[in-house]
């Protein structure tokens, strides 16, 4: 069921376009990511959804309403931004009960909500706690608690973790996605962290310049980017330019200077000039025997940077098609600068973007 | 080194202190006439000077002109500086630096200005004219202090509220204004500091009616010597010790909620 509809939504500042022609629909209940670069129109989007700037053109509906007009406070909306933007002079539970109590509820009932709320996010306790005596974890918790203790048609989040450290933000992470799911919450996250989004997401919407480029679960975002840019975003660090040779059967051949490579083409159909786009966990080294799994594309190379990353070592390999980044397990022995190697790839480990 | 920064600190407070402490001294001297030292001690020029009907008429004026100088300031202030750094609007930096023109116009020159003035568009009250001069050098004092308050809050929390179900006046009610309020409170204190103690303003636009205690300190003066000025002048002192202890705490209120 849907729940939240974007219509065409254009938003332009002056000459630059934010936002152009963003379609969406967001299922009840579904987590959705607005993943991208800053500038992308991700914050454009979630701002023009709680009415905070109005979009040129296009509808937003919220349960089948046209909400496009409709004033800000009466969106019933959640909402949660990156500086935790609670009100300074109030305690926790009066934060928490703010909404409650511009909704006209009474004392008694918006105890009980607040106390649910906050038992939610796992802060009993602080009730009486200002906000400036909380850590920056608990501030959020106190956000997030404070945006659905009014029970919100849909909770937006606004780069909610951006300001803290990476091993709270995980735990937080783990949490929301919990929570939205305990209470069958609509909610739209925003993020340029594409970790974040594959851990938090239903779907993920990857955005570039005002545009939704792609749309999908994290499996299929990560594993079958759209196009170059989404790739890019997700990590596929090796790109390179290449001709198409041939193709049958969703396979393609293709050549990068003078480099026989052989892909699998799932999609859309290509000819002439591509990118193929390589994520370095993909690329083995091989050992060069012949032993390799038929389908297998080879190349060699030559280390020419190694660095360790702890769980393991990243090498930068140059070739003869241009350098390419390889992933190596931590425990193997490292291989030293100046080593050649031959690596090696799945058919399935290529993408191939039309240009 | 460290004992000359304790010789300048030392000669630098006592710089400070000096005139009031000469002042102090002086009201509790036992002769007819001011002296320094004094050469004997007494509390009577106290009773004197409270007893005294001018000092008590012009305390008063001075009071109640202070008070509601302070009064009005504040929400003019108050809305000032939700324009100045919430609004767009066009010539915002000139605006700014017009309302905190009075600081650096000599008073002298309002003072005047201001006479002419409502003698040109015949003010009917002495009162009005007394109080628009007084609101119109307190008004920079108040726009500087609130406005600093109001850059402190993060706008954020105002869209907060607003996404919570408040509308813009309940926003405004319920979460800028209780964060101005340090801002506020601190600049109605020296708002009524200035006005209470003004001389050079209302020197020509107050009237028989309305003499304020400075202006009747500076009359009395004139003819008589007598250690009762120095006594009203060191309540003053009191008073205005007071309020900046006042300032002092809630400034530290303030640091407590930026952080």
């Amino acid at each position: 069921m849907t729940k939240l509809t974007c219509n065409s939504l254009t938003k332009s500042y002056a000459n630059n376009r934010v936002l152009n022609d963003v379609s969406a629909d967001i299922a009840k209940g579904e987590l959705v990511t607005l993943l991208g670069p800053s500038g992308c129109g991700k914050t454009t989007l979630l701002r023009a959804i709680a009415g905070l700037s109005m979009a040129d053109t296009g509808s937003i509906l919220l349960d089948g309403a046209d909400i496009t007009h409709t004033p800000i406070h009466r969106r019933n909306i959640g909402m949660v931004f990156q500086s935790h933007a609670l009100f300074p002079h109030m305690s926790v539970t009066d934060n928490v009960a703010f909404g409650l109590r511009m909704q006209g509820i009474q004392v008694d009932e918006r105890r009980n909500r607040v106390g649910d709320a906050l038992a939610l996010v796992r802060l009993n306790g602080f009730e009486n706690r200002m906000p400036h005596e909380l850590s920056g974890g608990q501030q959020q918790r106190v956000a997030i608690a404070r945006a659905i203790a009014i029970n919100p048609s849909v909770l937006l989040l606004d780069e909610p973790f951006g300001a803290l450290d990476r091993k709270l933000r995980e735990t937080l992470q783990v949490e929301l996605r919990q929570l939205t799911k305990n209470l069958s919450m609509t909610a739209i996250f925003v993020t340029h962290d594409q970790e974040e989004a594959l851990v938090l997401s239903d779907r993920i919407a990857v955005m570039n310049g005002g545009v939704i480029q792609q749309i999908g679960s994290p499996a299929e975002v990560f594993e079958r980017p759209a196009n170059q840019f989404v790739a890019d975003f997700m990590g596929f660090e090796n790109m390179f330019s290449a001709t198409v040779v041939s193709q049958s059967n969703g396979s393609v051949r293709l050549t990068s200077r003078g480099l026989q490579v052989e892909a699998i083409n799932d999609c859309n159909a290509v000819s002439g000039e591509v990118k193929i786009g390589l994520r370095s966990e993909r690329i083995s080294f091989s050992d060069g025997s012949g032993k390799d799994a038929d389908g297998v594309n080879r190349l060699p190379g030559k280390v020419a940077q190694a660095s360790y990353r702890g769980d393991r070592w990243v090498y930068a390999v140059d070739t003869a098609v241009g350098v390419f980044s390889v992933k190596g397990s931590a425990d193997a022995e490292a291989k030293g600068v100046g080593q050649p190697v031959v690596l090696a790839w799945e058919r399935a480990a290529v993408r191939v973007f039309g240009s | 080194m460290k004992t000359l920064n304790a010789i300048v600190i030392v000669l630098l407070c006592t710089f400070i202190l000096a005139p009031t402490v000469v002042i102090a001294l002086t009201s509790f001297g036992a002769s007819e006439i001011l002296e320094f030292p004094p050469r004997g001690w007494t509390l009577r020029w106290y009773g004197y000077a409270i007893a005294k009907p001018e000092f008590q008429q012009a305390a008063w004026n001075s009071l109640w002109i202070a008070v509601v100088t302070m009064l009005i300031s504040a929400p003019l202030a108050v809305l000032a500086s939700m324009a100045l750094v919430r609004g767009r609007i066009p010539g915002r930096e000139l605006i700014q630096t017009i309302l905190l023109a009075p600081l650096v116009v000599p008073s002298i020159v309002i003072g005047l200005s201001i006479l002419l003035a409502s003698a040109r568009f015949d003010l009917p009250l002495v009162e009005a004219r007394l109080l628009i001069a007084h609101v119109l050098i307190t008004l920079p004092y108040l726009v500087r202090t609130v406005t600093s308050s109001l850059v402190r809050l993060d706008p954020v929390a105002e869209e907060a509220a607003r996404v919570l179900g408040a509308d813009s006046f309940r926003t405004f009610w319920f979460v800028t204004l209780p964060a101005l309020r340090p801002g506020i409170i601190a600049g109605m204190i020296f708002a009524f500091i200035i006005s209470f103690d003004n001389v050079s303003i209302s020197l020509f636009l107050a009237s028989a009616k309305t003499n304020t205690l400075p202006l009747s300190l500076m009359s009395y003066i004139e003819y008589n010597l007598d250690p009762s000025v120095a006594a009203v002048s060191t309540l003053l002192i009191f008073m205005a010790l007071a309020a900046a202890i006042a300032l002092e705490r809630l400034a530290g209120l303030r640091r407590t909620l930026g952080g």
